[in-house]
């Protein structure tokens, strides 16, 4: 079967606090629905960090979309990125860019025809309820609907794997509920594989889902 | 007012660069015209025993652009009051011939002592003047004039190179978080640091521009053209389209170099 990220005895750490993921083994699949939680700082963030290749694979082996994380060049790791699409916590919206402008940037990366973008971005404004805002600055939004530009632009090239780090960690319930509810149409409509690091996984989500849980640097899968 | 302040201070440095590579260009024409002002009333004389041809001298002397001979008439004319005719008949005869050898461009100090060597190898002639004291006055001269042009304007070109490479840095800097969120999103290099490139070509345009505006002002003011008269010098020191092309290249390529120097050294760090 097809895998989207598969890992085999996956160490993970930094120089100075030594290993936070030990040993761990895990498969996800496409179309997965996968959240990643545990307690604050146990190693969550540098577990996604590691599948989109911002912190080196310390031993074992962490393969995604195909690429093996331990040996991936710089350039591999650059195609890889925009097979993904990613969410932050804190938005990383880029500040002097309009709002369209910045649902465009990967399909910019991506070398998307012009007449494409524009006709991909307005429908994804319009998604998101946004399409009054096109023309605005991120500073010019609140929180949620940074938020929601930032989710409209992990999906805009239609990736095959989406990673959010605590995606609705800074949001208001109304906020959050609307970014949960793109995230599963994204999953189910678009057949995007989702990973989501979280330590509060919604009650009324609706969706079938996994959970692997990080304890003491181990990994725990529940279903 | 940010963005005003941000091209500003590379068009500075940008500005000071062309302006001392515009005053090279004009200053190195001027030496030019000076040269060749130079180089037309200076000749070598030359006194041999037989005639001389000047196919015989080019063929030595591959700069030599023109070999006259001297009538001696004009100054035995002077003599002719106490001399009679058969002993300036016999004074004629035995005087040798004189040449006057002028040369395509104006030689340097070591190129002239060798053009003389070479000339006194032929046997048939027998003195060579090169006027080396005038020579070496004149071409000490434009040498000192072009040093000092040379050295100014690499001064300042370090100078304004250093200058653009720590504004740069600034730029890279203040767009860092940009940079960052273009590299988690797979861009490559050329797309993360286009506005570094952008800025770069759209203030070298300006600085260009800037210089050609100032050149163009001054080479139509009237002290100017007084000042080109009195030293028998034509306008054709202002060359604007080619200078302005010149000016925008030399100005794209070193503030590119600089974004270039910038980037490489930030990756490598």
């Amino acid at each position: 079967m097809d895998t989207i990220i598969q890992a085999k005895q996956l160490c993970l750490g930094y120089k100075r606090t030594g290993l936070v993921i030990k040993n761990a083994n895990f498969t996800i699949y496409p179309k997965d629905f996968v959240f990643i939680s545990g307690a604050s700082g146990s190693g969550k963030s540098t577990l996604l960090r590691s599948i989109y290749g911002n912190i080196n694979v310390q031993e074992g082996e962490l393969n995604v979309l195909h690429c093996n994380m331990k040996r991936a060049s710089s350039h591999k790791l650059m195609l890889l990125r925009r097979k993904m699409g990613i969410v932050f916590q804190d938005y990383k919206l880029i500040q002097d860019w309009n709002v369209e402008k910045n649902i465009a940037l990967p399909m910019i990366i991506n070398k998307f025809p012009k007449a494409e973008i524009k006709t991909q971005a307005e429908k994804l404004l319009s998604h998101i309820s946004l399409l009054h805002k096109a023309n605005k600055y991120p500073q010019e939004l609140s929180g949620g609907e940074q938020q929601r530009v930032a989710l409209a632009r992990a999906i805009a090239h239609r990736p095959k794997l989406i990673l959010c780090d605590e995606p609705t960690g800074n949001l208001d319930d109304y906020s959050s509920d609307m970014i949960w509810g793109l995230l599963k149409s994204s999953n189910e409509q678009l057949n995007i594989t989702i990973v989501v690091v979280t330590h509060r996984i919604p009650k009324h989500l609706n969706l079938k889902y996994r959970k692997i849980e990080i304890k003491e640097g181990l990994i725990h899968e529940y279903a | 007012m940010n963005t005003l302040k941000k091209h500003c201070s590379l068009l500075i440095p940008l500005i000071t660069m062309l302006f001392s590579l515009q005053c090279l260009l004009i200053l190195e024409r001027i030496v030019a015209k000076q040269e060749q002002f130079i180089t037309q009333k200076y000749a070598i004389g030359i006194t041999a025993k037989k005639p001389i041809t000047f196919d015989s001298i080019r063929s030595k002397i591959v700069e030599a652009k023109e070999l006259s001979e001297l009538n001696p008439k004009d100054s035995i004319t002077k003599l002719t009051k106490d001399i009679d005719d058969a002993n300036l008949t016999n004074l004629t005869r035995q005087l040798p011939y004189f040449y006057s050898l002028s040369l395509e461009y104006f030689p340097s100090t070591e190129r002239l002592s060798v053009i003389e060597a070479v000339l006194k190898k032929n046997p048939n002639i027998m003195s060579v003047d090169t006027f080396s004291k005038r020579h070496l006055e004149n071409y000490t001269l434009l040498s000192f004039i072009k040093f000092s042009v040379i050295t100014f304007a690499v001064i300042l070109a370090i100078i304004s190179f250093m200058l653009m490479l720590k504004q740069i840095e600034i730029w890279r800097y203040v767009n860092k978080d940009k940079m960052e969120i273009m590299d988690i999103m797979g861009a490559n290099i050329w797309v993360r640091n286009r506005s570094l490139f952008k800025l770069a070509l759209i203030d070298s345009f300006i600085a260009s521009f800037f210089i050609m505006l100032l050149v163009f002002y001054v080479a139509n003011l009237q002290i100017t053209l007084d000042t080109l008269q009195a030293l028998n010098i034509g306008l054709g020191i202002f060359r604007i389209p080619p200078d302005f092309i010149k000016l925008f290249f030399a100005a794209f390529i070193s503030s590119s170099c600089c974004v270039i120097f910038v980037i490489l050294s930030k990756a490598r760090a």
